[in-house]
């Protein structure tokens, strides 16, 4: 049921981005995408928002094929928080938020309280109540991030996708923007580049390389010295934290320079 | 319209009344705007008898008035006035459009190099001859905007698509036909062909007549009612075209619509009052210091701006220098600079 992939495949201009991934997540689930740079959790995401079309396999909401449901009944299903999304319009947070009604109206305007009410729990639950009025250009970072999360909830969707929604944000705000996500009563796939913030809030994690999915499971399970070792081609030491039951990596170094002659 | 477009507004404090008061204001300001407009000129015509002549016209009354002051008034200053507000309205809803969808401040709706295919299609016209039974120079201008507009998607598409490639596409194809344009007239012109299509260069609305008015009048009036319904999508691009896409609009439709409208709509207003420089560009920014950024509010408060402004620079630029008109695009870009200016900095200081 609702969002998932079945053996999807993107070839970006002769390379091949995407590589017969499956992804199937159980609803209200925080799935985690991990992978090097270039390992396609980007490429993923666009192509379950049905930003883009898989060529291979089929993205599927409800048992049906993506390409198929028309665009605004997606988005009324599915919101996108995708990396680098910066306007030169004047906008106030409040009118960024209230972009996300725009898939639930119809002809001739929406339901004005329905909106009304999106908005302020959107604004309510991502901590920018009192940051409404103020403009995009006075954001913070972390703001703007959360600003556009408030916007994708705005959208009261069932589906939730984050492109590294903690780049580029100090590690306070990493952590209170991953604590957000993971308790939204929403499945949420957030691709993510800190092993450690992964293993700490999601419930599973996907690891890509070379577009191809490595491993699946549970933090727990998945991200073992071995793994990362073969994936990202680094040394690490995985302990298991008593209080959390969340794996902690350590990286170690490793006399590269000597391997790779 | 107005109260219907301020009910369907998201609420945003007590901004709603405001918002309801500038659109009446506006509107009754561009009703005087055009009153006075065809009140105010060299010969001898008073406020009565404009007053008579829109009775006569309009309200099927029959109060006598003389003949020539009603040539001045109905045949010349009113069709005058009204493609004056409609190349207002509809220039500023252009580039309205395409900064929302080329997501950069800088764009006017000759970005895509409508209007020097336009001159260039003129001066064929008009210089050369090729075509001057059948199109007459407006045609000429029309059929050349639309040659030069498809030059520019078609260079853009060849070279992989993308707004940064529109872009580069319209510049190159501007650049080609302004050369085009001064070869014809450097090479065919004499110095009375070469002042009537300078005139044209630069946007003139000497000699408009009811036809022009109205055609330019439908087409603002399509425009506008075209951008209202696609308000919320303009504003969906505000984040770009993956943002949009994630919000439900069908991108590559709604650019290709929307594009192409802006393209028709400049097109028709150009092969009947020139190149009129700047309005385009400036407009959109300052509709949007009265109405904020969200477009259901911006597209009625640029039409209306758009009007009452163009109107005014026609009038003064046709009696300031009576008996010789002022092309209006020069006036425009005269007035239209320092407004342009003084927006910014007010914006850097009021951020």
């Amino acid at each position: 049921m609702t969002l998932e992939a079945r053996e999807v495949a993107w070839d970006r201009g002769g390379r091949l981005v995407v590589d017969g991934v499956s992804l199937r997540p159980n609803p209200g689930e925080t799935i985690g995408l991990l992978g090097p740079n270039g390992s396609g959790k980007s490429s993923l995401i666009r192509l379950l928002s049905g930003i883009a079309r898989p060529t291979a396999g089929v993205v599927t909401l409800d048992d049906r094929a993506l390409s198929a449901v028309p665009r605004r009944e997606a988005a009324r299903a599915i919101a996108t928080v995708t990396q680098h999304a910066d306007t030169a319009v004047e906008l106030c947070v409040r009118d960024i938020v209230a972009l996300g009604r725009i898939p639930h109206r119809g002809a001739f305007g929406g339901d004005h309280r329905a909106d009304a009410e999106a908005v302020a729990e959107a604004l309510e639950r991502t901590g920018l109540v009192a940051k409404a009025g103020e403009s995009w250009h006075r954001l913070s970072g972390g703001e703007r991030q959360r600003a556009h999360i408030a916007r994708a909830l705005a959208q009261r969707p069932r589906e939730l996708l984050l492109d590294e929604p903690t780049n580029h944000l100090d590690i306070r705000h990493q952590l209170d923007l991953l604590r957000l996500v993971a308790d939204l009563p929403v499945t949420t796939v957030v691709a993510l580049h800190d092993l450690n913030l992964a293993a700490m809030f999601c419930d599973s994690v996907l690891i890509l390389k070379g577009g191809k999915a490595i491993a699946a499971g549970t933090p727990a399970e998945v991200l073992t010295p071995a793994l990362i070792a073969e994936v990202y081609e680094v040394d690490a030491v995985v302990n298991m934290d008593e209080s959390s039951g969340c794996p902690q990596i350590a990286f170690t170094p490793r006399a590269r320079a000597a391997q790779s002659r | 319209m107005t109260t219907a477009l301020a009910e369907a507004a998201p609420p945003r404090g007590g901004n709603r009344l405001r918002f309801l008061a500038v659109g009446l204001g506006a509107l009754v300001l561009l009703l005087a705007s055009i009153g006075a407009a065809i009140t105010l000129g060299p010969a001898d015509v008073s406020l009565v008898n404009v007053r008579d002549i829109l009775l006569n016209h309009l309200a099927g009354a029959e109060i006598p008035v003389r003949v020539s002051k009603e040539a001045i008034v109905w045949q010349d200053r009113l069709p005058r006035a009204l493609v004056a507000a409609a190349c207002g309205a509809g220039l500023g809803l252009c580039g309205l459009i395409l900064q929302s969808l080329l997501r950069n401040p800088l764009a006017d709706p000759y970005v895509l190099g409508i209007s020097s295919g336009a001159s260039s299609g003129a001066v064929v016209v008009a210089i050369l001859g090729v075509g001057s039974a059948g199109l007459g120079v407006p045609g000429g201008a029309f059929v050349g905007s639309l040659v030069s507009f498809g030059a520019v998607l078609l260079i853009a598409r060849l070279a992989g698509g993308g707004d940064d490639k529109l872009i580069l596409a319209g510049i190159a194809v501007t650049q080609l036909f302004s050369a085009i344009t001064s070869f014809v007239i450097f090479a065919f012109a004499d110095s009375d062909a070469t002042r009537g299509v300078m005139f044209w260069l630069l946007g003139s609305l000497e000699g408009v007549r009811w036809n022009g008015a109205a055609l330019c009048g439908l087409a603002a009036l399509a425009g506008t009612v075209l951008c209202l319904a696609r308000a919320h999508v303009l504003d969906a691009f505000a984040f770009g075209d993956d943002v949009a896409a994630s919000l439900g609009v069908h991108v590559g439709r709604e650019r290709a619509v929307l594009i192409t409208a802006a393209a028709l709509l400049t097109a028709v207003m150009v092969s009947v009052a020139g190149a009129i420089g700047f309005v385009g560009l400036v407009l959109p920014h300052a509709a949007r210091f009265l109405a904020g950024p969200l477009h259901l509010r911006l597209v009625p408060v640029t039409a209306l701006v758009g009007a009452v402004f163009m109107v005014w620079v026609d009038a003064v630029s046709r009696i300031a220098f009576s008996p010789s008109p002022l092309p209006i695009g020069v006036s425009t870009a005269l007035v239209g600079v320092p407004v342009f200016i003084a927006i910014m900095y007010r914006r850097r200081r009021t951020p």
